[in-house]
């Protein structure tokens, strides 16, 4: 890092070389289709123009980190964060401290090498990209300069908050993850969807081998009932132990701490990242308690801001949330709420929230129905005769249906919406009223000839629709989800 | 008090309609009409897409009459009530302290007939959450003046 006299400053040199693992890995995620053409098809020929083509993806991406090292220069100037970039397309970005949602501190394993640390700023409504990303700065430049904007936000003086990384922590530590909860949370993770994809593949590999044909049904006829059972048991471990390990890489070191009036997460193994955001800034929280999660006594809390930014988790897909809090205790979930949100006003444990209209049911056993039709007629077109098996999913699927109507719930308190939905998955979200943006009222024509109507908030990122009421209930909640009172309503 | 549209935005929504269907529907009809003048099924395909064509036709006309009779806006004490829809209808309420920017668009057409229409924007995201439209020019104006004035008090971000 450099300074000049305008008081710019420039990322750490050695940035393109950090960056240039990640790009590495991005080309491979971005065109692996090519890499497994150069591996596997055409002649030498074909395949020198495929790795040419993958060479030009790759430095280009190279080119990328080394014109955004080459160019941008920060300062914090007349009170605001000012970030030039660009060589044709000159770009000045000024963010003011207090637009600033949260302040994210990642550091893959080459940035711990070189002690190094990628720094995102985001504000609100920043969907596309990261306002503020700085790829490699000097550990404590980092820190300096996130402690002078959240100094400037404040007016006070600065202060730094020591590196989670170095085992100092100002601060109340509020949730910690140790073996056992990483363990639990690997283990209660939903791991459906990549246990169909692996029964999948199982059956199209066995059909394949099958010396007799490739129709997949022929291939389960020699299949003996312990086999299939043993085969099925295998597929749900090796999907039990992805999400352990997804739960190890993305989890590992958990702490939540509350520093002032701000939440500094830290996590990761091979990446570690470290997410401050200022309490005042959440306006979202959403528990989820799977089935399998529910039953050991946890819950994973997401908490979100305007930035609508999210954390990418080792491996998978961004969050969509800012802070992730994977395993809550059922006991410590309360107190951790009201730190979150501190104008909350209703214990969700004891909570008496409003069902949704028993009118509703038969439109979800309705859905539960017709979903069901489409995936009984993938079955036929799939496993031929033996699709008739899936027969055997109406009846779940309309159990399913019965719980999660029978188990949502709403309610808008003095200070905060609540909405809850699911069954198997119970997702409980809470809206603050004096964070909602719009709220909405919708009928559709068959809730009209029902007398329904669903109710949407809006907050700065999220939607959040609240189960099928009454018409009068929908209106009154019209008036009511935004504004703060005194008293709770039902 | 609720407030309704101009009536002058029912004629524009028509010739608005009618535009959006005659540019993808009139040539299909007249290539169907030109193919299928030497077989009775080609004939019955080709009373098909004039029948298409036709009851387009009449929903550009009847429609818009609709969708003016439902759609009503009130700007209230604290917020800003609009109601909307015809089969779907949809209410929306927005704190007038949460509105971020008002944005008044005239499109050629509107221009024709002196209409504009405002769109509320808050910090909920990059699409209005709000819009009005078939307001007369000053009304629309008046409006957004009137929302500009009250905006942004407390975003609540």
């Amino acid at each position: 890092m450099s300074v000049d006299p305008g008081g710019w400053r420039s990322l750490h040199t050695l940035s393109p070389v950090v960056n240039l693992i990640p790009q590495i890995w991005a080309t491979i995620r971005g065109y692996w289709i090519v890499l497994v053409a150069v591996a596997l098809g055409g002649d030498v020929g074909v395949q020198i123009g495929d790795l040419v083509i993958l060479l030009v993806f790759f430095f280009m991406g190279f080119g990328r980190s080394l014109v955004h090292w080459l160019t941008l220069r920060y300062r914090v100037h007349e009170g605001a964060l000012e970030i030039r970039t660009g060589v044709l397309n000159r770009r000045v970005r000024i963010l003011s401290p207090d637009r600033i949602q949260n302040a994210e501190l990642v550091r893959n394993p080459f940035h711990r090498v070189s002690g190094l640390v990628e720094l995102r700023l985001e504000t609100a409504g920043a969907e596309v990209e990261t306002e503020g990303l700085f790829s490699a700065l000097d550990f404590a430049e980092a820190n300096r300069l996130v402690a002078e904007l959240d100094a400037l936000r404040r007016n006070s003086s600065s202060r730094a908050i020591p590196a989670g990384d170095q085992g100092v922590e100002l601060g109340e530590v509020l949730v910690q993850m140790g073996w056992v909860e990483i363990v639990a949370h690997g283990l209660s993770s939903r791991r459906a969807g990549v246990s169909a994809i692996l029964l999948a593949v199982g059956f199209e590999v066995f059909a394949q081998l099958e010396p007799g044909g490739s129709e997949i049904g022929s291939a389960l006829e020699s299949l003996t009932g312990p086999m299939i059972v043993a085969g099925v048991l295998a597929v749900f471990i090796l999907g039990w132990i992805l999400g352990l390990l997804e739960s190890l890489f993305a989890h590992y070191r958990y702490r939540l701490t509350e520093v002032d009036d701000r939440l500094v997460s830290q996590m990761g193994l091979l990446t570690r990242r470290r997410v401050e955001l200022p309490i005042h800034r959440v306006q979202h929280i959403r528990i989820d308690e799977p089935l399998l999660r529910r039953v050991m006594g946890f819950a994973s809390v997401y908490v979100d801001t305007a930035s609508g930014a999210g954390i990418p988790v080792e491996g998978g897909q961004p969050t969509a949330s800012e802070a992730v809090i994977p395993m809550v205790p059922k006991s410590a979930q309360l107190a951790l709420l009201r730190r979150l949100l501190p104008q909350l006003d209703v214990d969700l444990r004891s909570a008496k929230l409003q069902p949704a209209h028993w009118k509703a049911l038969p439109l979800a056993l309705f859905g539960a129905g017709v979903g069901w039709s489409f995936v009984q007629l993938g079955g036929f077109l799939v496993f031929g005769r033996w699709g008739f098996l899936l027969v055997l999913l109406l009846p779940l699927m309309l159990v399913g249906a019965w719980l999660d109507w029978r188990f949502q719930g709403w309610t808008v308190t003095g200070n905060v919406v609540v909405s809850r939905e699911g069954f198997w998955l119970r997702r409980t979200t809470l809206v603050p009223l004096d964070k909602v943006q719009a709220v909405h009222r919708i009928e559709t024509p068959l809730l009209r000839v029902l007398g329904l109507a669903i109710v949407a908030v809006r907050v700065a990122g999220p939607r959040v629709f609240l189960p099928k009421m009454t018409r009068q209930k929908s209106a009154l909640c019209l008036e009511r989800a935004w504004r703060r009172r005194a008293q709770a309503t039902g | 008090m609720k407030q309704r549209l101009n009536p002058r935005v029912i004629l524009l929504w028509r010739l608005q309609a009618g535009v959006r269907m005659l540019f993808p529907l009139l040539p299909v009809v007249i290539g169907v009409a030109v193919l299928s003048r030497e077989s009775v099924g080609d004939m019955l395909t080709m009373f098909f897409a004039v029948g298409i064509l036709g009851l387009s036709g009449l929903k550009a006309l009847l429609w818009p009459s609709l969708v003016y009779r439902f759609y009503a806006y009130e700007v209230r004490e604290e917020d800003l009530w609009i109601g909307r829809g015809v089969l779907f209808r949809r209410e929306t309420v927005i704190p007038l302290s949460r509105i971020q920017h008002v944005d008044t668009r005239q499109g050629p057409m509107e221009q024709l007939f002196g209409l504009a229409r405002i769109l509320v924007y808050t910090a909920s995201g990059r699409v209005p959450d709000g819009g009005v439209p078939g307001l007369e020019l000053k009304v629309a104006s008046g409006l957004r003046d009137q929302l500009a004035r009250v905006a942004g008090k407390d975003d609540g971000v």
